[in-house]
């Protein structure tokens, strides 16, 4: 009797590199010397690792070694041939997976391919001619090997049921003599007898437990014995070996019909990437905070390219893991374009897409987890950082090596999952992984009607580029305003098209439809009515068709008609000679002062500047308003005219003295718009606004020019709290000033008006001692009804301090 | 391969080019299964449709046969998923069967259980269906026949109806070798034939043919092969003594035979001809004429303009379906989009023949289109761009420059019978005055209105002004000349009519004209531009011209 150690010392050179190939664990560290590869080939972690590399027909083998030797049956090669493949006298009736009549022979080939396997991978050893499990592989088997039970110590059944049997004896023998051997009976089978209305099949049951055909596990299951199985099996372990599932799976397709689908579906893959990209160069796409692409974002690329939401994730992701889009780096964190995007459009199609591919391949992303929930019950955004697994790339590329063993055949997710199941059936596939890849796939053109693309493996663009059809440089123009072009456009026609017209149609023809928005963005882009007329002419294949002649005029008719240029001021002279003597003044060349029309000229300075310009040079110009109303000017300065105003309503900030910006004095203070409200920082720039918090301690007082309605004016008091103190309580504040007067309140204890909205928008005053601000509640007490109330901030529609804290002072002003 | 005539999109289209020398075997081998949608000068547009592949199935072709050209003519590879989609949609038609039983009467059967159970399943057929028989057929309500097939369509598996017609009550119809009104020999266009023929072989259906390819002679030749009582139905009064002139001049029937059945006749004879409208009458909610359908026991029941008939007339004819039904139509398609309904409830399409190919053999009047844009005035353009969204269409549809071009376009074709359409009865009147012509609009006497097309037809009367009225199966044989002047927001099947006046085949051969008239840079000039679509898809010759360019 051989020992595991001995069959180990006794591989040949070839067969030692052949192990440590197969099972690389084992070879690092080197191990000193062949009774610790043995001894190391034996340990469990490496006995797992060896498992999960092998197919299903390859474990069952083992699976029978395990049963037969536990059941201290002899398991020579012939022994296990014919508990696994049956010794070929009786039919094979119980056959799932019948291949036809090579079924046989290609058994028993399989049979002998996968017991070499195991013992070059020292799985299995020859203990003479019998073979035997590797040591410590006993305790990796599932609970059920084969779907046999636990062996039992009692003698049991070993003989064919007899037909004395009762009814159903049978039917329930049958249920767990091929697995899972154990059965949940009633509990009290055994305590009651024959109740009226108990199920048939009790008596059965209780037959078979009283002659030794099942045993008790528990009170509540039972279980067909090892001893018992093996022999109703007929000496069988299992019912014959799984073959993998897509032998013989017809390979249908002709490449070219594969080429064309896939051709198309690159292609396709490649456009709307493009697209993606220049939709977020113009306009970057938001991204949530959890780094994820929002649904409202989705939905616009989905719009914009024309797709369904599945499929426009699939194009982000795409760009995405192509590096071809990520989030910026400035704070807003959009997605737009990366650099290498830029080098990317530069290339041609083929190449472009064999980048795309590349970036897939080796993508740990899940694009088919989008839209589901994650475990916090959330829905799982696009693009969201951390949809991405390890062993995403190993998943990918095992479909892919199925797909490439069955060149020409029409694949489908389901046989796919099923190979890979077979080729490894101790490895955890998710259907909707298999699924998700096999449509990436589909989608990038990578395979077309379900089989790989021919040629990928001597280069992708090459492929790619056999497989698009040749280019055409012709297209069909007709009179109802469509073209056609009978095939794939060259380049150039390509571009000219995507000019001028709009397509309809994809696929082995492009058509497109000549509308006269489609010709005025030709007209945009600079072309010319003749040039486009000659361009098209040049590849259309029949004259053009007059009605699309006269498209094209109509339109060039009416480009252009419409004129909008920039200026920020313009001038009125009553005479010509005076506005011709304003445009030869040398001054005025630095505001861009230019003609419009006789008697009014523009200029791109602004109206301040313009003004001051006109009154150096002599005139007596007078500013007008819109309805051409003189407004008079004061010579109070004012520059940057809403935010100063604005933040003096809040804040009462004298502008004339601390804006920082030069020139101030001169400009005269617009009146018309000092009464006019406008909200704070509407277009006021953030550091004036800084500059004028700054400036705050300095504040001089000025008259306000928003007389004080009701309340108290501060105007005259310096000090923090008398700084705010004028804004209406009709106006409206800003929020979040809202919210640092009523904390200044709370803080020193004083009282304020409070208008407040109810549910239907009438405003009610009240006035208010606030108490404490949380979760956009205001807590506050009513001194004069000696109550407490709670109010929601976004019901307060503004706050008006009363300047002195209550009990302190009284309230000062009118 | 690599160069046939048709270009299979993956959107399920199929693009024809024309000129290729293989195109018109092409079209032959696929106008049986695909829709034609677009055909203009170069390439046509087909449409691969379920309804397309069950009329094809119901025709007898099966997938493979489809399947087998798609890929002979395409000149690139088809794409797989629309070879998948062709068969798996066509063997769902016929796996559900319609027939009669010798004990259990009218029974729905299947080939596959799995679909009975399917449709058995479903809401739509609760109520329709009796007792099962067995697992492959089930006991149809005699009543429910019509509602059954509709229901079916809608689920996706359309059944075949072979449980047969009533034979109906006998009456001897025969097509007159002579044609009574011009006493002269006459035959059937081989066409009609055709469509008779494919008619008669299908059981029911609908017989596809543009305005001006005789129709009425079609549905005369069906009422010859039947030779039973035959129940009409028809758009209006006009319509419908325009059928019983035709079929006293084209068949042996007499006068005496054929009743009206109308607003202001109520006759029932052999032959019955009645008005759309009157059908559809209701009393206090009560359709108040549906006994005509059950007056006498009808063995063919003609349902005229397919397209244009009313849901009630649907729900009716679902009680009708032991009775063979043709229809007749120069469109099946439908404004409401109903088109299943047609398929379920009359029949599958039995005969169609596309426009330019009847054109092509002689038999219509070659149609030459032109759009004529008139520039308003300043003083127009102003009170255009400042009126109320409603009255932009009017405004610009009766513009005052219409009438100079309408006079100019009138003279050039000095002689020749002239339409003038359009909408608006103060524009209608105003060109009748300029023209020195006759109006005819909806209050026009019916009596007058025959005078008047008799005068036409003779010509004794060159111009004529008509108003919407003039769209549906009015017959102007001699009409060659057409002008548009305002039109209901440029419906497709409108500007089918119109067309259609201008089409009827001439003596001469002389090129029919069409053309519309509309104002520049307003609505009016949108509209024209989805007719000038649809006549473009038609394949019809369209050219813009300005209004100054007329008289020259």
């Amino acid at each position: 009797m051989g020992t595991f150690s001995h069959s180990i010392r006794s591989f040949d050179d070839q067969a030692l590199v052949a192990l440590l190939t197969r099972r690389p664990d084992l070879a690092s560290p080197s191990p000193a010397n062949l009774v610790s590869l043995a001894a190391r080939a034996s340990n469990g972690a490496s006995l797992s690792r060896a498992l999960a590399s092998l197919n299903a027909s390859a474990l069952e083998i083992l699976e029978s070694v395990f049963i037969l030797h536990s059941l201290g049956r002899g398991t020579s090669e012939a022994d296990l041939r014919s508990a696994v493949l049956g010794d070929g006298r009786e039919g094979h009736e119980g056959r799932e997976d019948s291949t036809g009549v090579n079924g046989d022979s290609s058994d028993a080939a399989q049979f002998r391919a996968e017991l070499s396997t195991l013992t070059s991978l020292a799985l299995l050893w020859w203990d003479e001619d019998q073979l035997r499990l590797a040591p410590g592989l006993e305790d990796l088997f599932e609970t059920f090997p084969a779907g046999f039970g636990p062996l039992s110590s009692n003698a049991v059944a070993t003989d064919p049921l007899p037909a004395s049997a009762p009814e159903y004896s049978r039917t329930v023998l049958n249920a767990v003599l091929w697995g899972p051997p154990v059965a949940r009976v009633p509990a009290n089978l055994l305590s009651t007898h024959a109740a009226a209305n108990e199920p048939p099949t009790n008596e059965a049951l209780r037959w078979l437990l009283h002659n030794a055909y099942l045993e008790l596990l528990d009170s509540s299951h039972v279980y067909i014995p090892r001893q018992t199985a093996f022999a109703l099996r007929q000496g069988r372990t299992h019912r014959g070996l799984s073959l993998p599932p897509l032998t013989g799976h017809a390979a249908s397709l002709t490449p070219e019909s594969i080429q064309s689908e896939a051709a198309r579906a690159a292609t396709e893959s490649v456009r709307l990437v493009t697209e993606l990209i220049a939709l977020w160069e113009r306009d970057p796409a938001q991204s949530l905070r959890n780094g994820g692409l929002p649904v409202r974002e989705l939905k616009r690329v989905a719009n914009s390219l024309d797709l369904t939401s599945e499929d426009a994730v699939l194009v982000c992701e795409l760009a995405l893991a192509s590096r071809l889009v990520r989030t910026s780096d400035d704070a807003a964190k959009d997605f737009s374009p990366t650099v290498s995007a830029d080098d990317w459009l530069a290339l041609d199609v083929e190449h472009r897409w064999s980048q795309l591919v590349q970036g897939w391949l080796v993508s740990q992303r899940m694009p088919w987890r989008i839209g589901q929930l994650d475990e916090r019950a959330s829905t799982i955004n696009a693009l969201h950082p951390e949809v991405h697994e390890a062993w995403v790339p190993r998943l990918r590329n095992n479909v892919l090596s199925v797909l490439r063993e069955h060149p020409l055949a029409p694949m489908t997710p389901e046989l796919v999952l099923a190979e890979l199941r077979w080729h490894a059936p101790r490895a955890a596939i998710t259907p909707e992984s298999v699924a998700g890849l096999f449509r990436e796939a589909e989608f990038l053109g990578l395979t077309g009607a379900g089989a790989l693309l021919p040629g990928t493996d001597d280069g992708l663009a090459a492929a790619l580029a056999n497989a698009l059809p040749e280019p055409v440089g012709e297209i069909f123009v007709q009179g109802d305003l469509t073209g056609m072009v009978p095939g794939r456009p060259t380049p150039p026609l390509e571009a000219l098209l995507e000019l001028c017209a709009v397509v309809e149609s994809r696929g082995g023809a492009l058509t497109v439809r000549f509308t006269p928005e489609s010709i005025t963005r030709a007209f945009d882009e600079g072309m010319g009515a003749a040039e486009i007329i000659d361009e098209l002419g040049m590849y259309s294949v029949t004259p053009l068709p007059q009605p699309l002649t006269y498209l094209i005029a109509d339109v060039a008719r009416k480009h252009g008609n419409v004129r909008v240029g920039a200026m920020s001021s313009y001038i009125r002279i009553h005479d010509e000679a005076a506005a011709a003597a304003i445009l030869s003044l040398p001054a005025f060349a630095s505001v861009g002062i230019f003609e419009i029309a006789p008697t009014v000229l523009g200029a791109s300075a602004p109206i301040t500047t313009v003004l001051q310009l006109l009154r150096e040079a002599g005139m007596a110009p007078v500013v007008e308003s819109p309805d051409g109303q003189v407004i008079t000017a004061d010579r109070q300065s004012e520059k940057t005219r809403v935010s100063t105003r604005s933040i003096r309503s809040h804040l009462d900030v004298n502008l004339g003295v601390s804006t920082p910006f030069p020139g101030d004095d001169a400009l005269g203070k617009v009146t018309y718009l000092g009464t006019r409200k406008a909200p704070l920082g509407a277009d006021s720039a953030p550091l004036a606004v800084v500059a004028q918090l700054r400036a705050e301690h300095e504040a001089t007082p000025t008259p306000s020019p928003t007389p004080p309605h009701d309340g108290v004016t501060g105007g005259g008091t310096p000090g923090e709290s008398s700084k705010i103190s004028d804004s209406s309580p009709d106006q409206g504040d800003e929020p979040s000033l809202t919210i640092v007067l009523l904390r200044e309140a709370i803080a020193d204890g004083s009282l304020v008006t409070i208008a407040m909205a109810d549910s239907r928008g009438t405003l009610t005053h009240r006035t208010l001692k606030p108490l404490r601000l949380d979760s956009g509640r205001l807590r506050a007490a009513d001194p004069a009804r000696e109550s407490e109330l709670t109010v929601a901030i976004h019901r307060i529609a503004s706050v008006t301090r009363l300047n002195q804290p209550h009990t302190t002072e009284p309230p000062a002003g009118n | 391969m690599p160069n046939g005539p048709l270009i299979v999109q993956s959107d399920k289209s199929l693009l024809l080019e024309v000129d290729h020398e293989q195109a018109t075997e092409a079209r032959r081998a696929i106008a049986p299964f695909a829709e034609l949608e677009r055909a203009p000068e170069h390439i046509h547009t087909y449409r691969l449709t379920p309804l397309g592949l069950w009329n094809a199935r119901a025709a007898g072709l099966d997938a493979e046969t489809v399947v087998n050209v798609l890929i002979n003519y395409s000149r690139y590879p088809v794409p797989h998923s629309i070879l998948v989609d062709v068969a798996e949609t066509m063997s769902r038609y016929g796996r559900l069967q319609l027939t009669t039983h010798p004990t259990y009467g009218l029974v729905l059967t299947t080939t596959d259980k799995a679909v009975l159970a399917e449709v058995l399943k479903s809401k739509r057929t609760k109520g329709l269906v009796g007792e099962r028989i067995d697992d492959s057929s089930v006991i149809v309500h005699r009543s429910e026949r019509g509602n059954l097939k509709q229901a079916l369509i809608k689920l996706g598996w359309p059944a075949e109806d072979l449980a047969g017609y009533v034979d109906g009550e006998k009456h001897p119809i025969e097509i007159s070798p002579v044609d009574k009104a011009k006493d002269k020999p006459w035959t059937m266009r081989p066409y009609q034939m055709g469509a008779v023929e494919n008619f008669w072989h299908g059981g029911s259906g609908v017989v596809v043919l543009p305005c001006g390819a005789g129709k009425t002679i079609v549905g005369a030749a069906a009422m010859a092969k039947s030779s039973t009582t035959t129940l009409i139905l028809v758009t209006n009064s006009v319509s419908a003594r325009q059928w019983r002139d035709e079929l006293i001049r084209r068949t042996t029937l007499t006068e005496d035979e054929i009743g009206e059945y109308s607003g202001t006749r109520k006759e029932i004879r052999p032959v019955t001809i009645a008005t759309y409208q009157v059908l559809t009458t209701r009393r206090k909610g009560e359709y108040t004429h549906l006994e005509l359908l059950d007056a006498r026991d009808w063995g063919l029941i003609i349902y005229d303009e397919v397209h244009l008939l009313p849901a009630p007339i649907f729900r009716m004819t679902a009680d009708m379906q032991a009775r063979r039904r043709l229809g007749l139509t120069a469109t099946l398609v439908r404004e409401d989009g109903r088109e299943d309904e047609v398929f379920s409830l009359i029949g599958p399409k039995r005969f169609d023949a596309p426009w330019k190919d009847i054109e092509a053999q002689g038999y219509i009047a070659p149609a030459d289109c032109q759009e004529v844009r008139l520039t308003l005035s300043d003083a127009d353009r102003m009170t255009y761009a400042i009126a109320e969204p409603e009255d932009k269409y009017r405004l610009a549809a009766c513009a005052p420059g219409k009438v100079r071009v309408v006079l100019d376009l009138v003279k050039k074709h000095e002689g020749e019978p002239t339409l003038v359409i359009g909408q608006y009865l103060d524009q209608l009147d105003e060109l009748a005055k300029a023209l020195g012509a006759e109006v005819i609009t909806g209050q026009t006497p019916v009596k007058e209105r025959q005078r008047l097309y008799e005068a036409f037809r003779t010509g004794e009367v060159t111009k004529l002004v008509v108003s919407k009225v003039a769209n549906f199966s009015i017959d102007l044989p001699e009409a060659s000349v057409a002008i548009q002047v305002s039109g209901s927001f440029g419906s497709r099947q409108e500007e089918a009519q119109r067309l259609g006046r201008v089409m009827r085949p001439k003596q001469d051969g002389r090129t029919a004209h069409f053309y519309t008239v509309v104002t520049r840079d307003t609505v009016d000039q949108e509209f024209a531009a989805h007719r000038q679509r649809f006549l473009a898809e038609q394949g019809y010759a369209y050219s813009i011209i300005d209004a100054e360019d007329v008289s020259a």
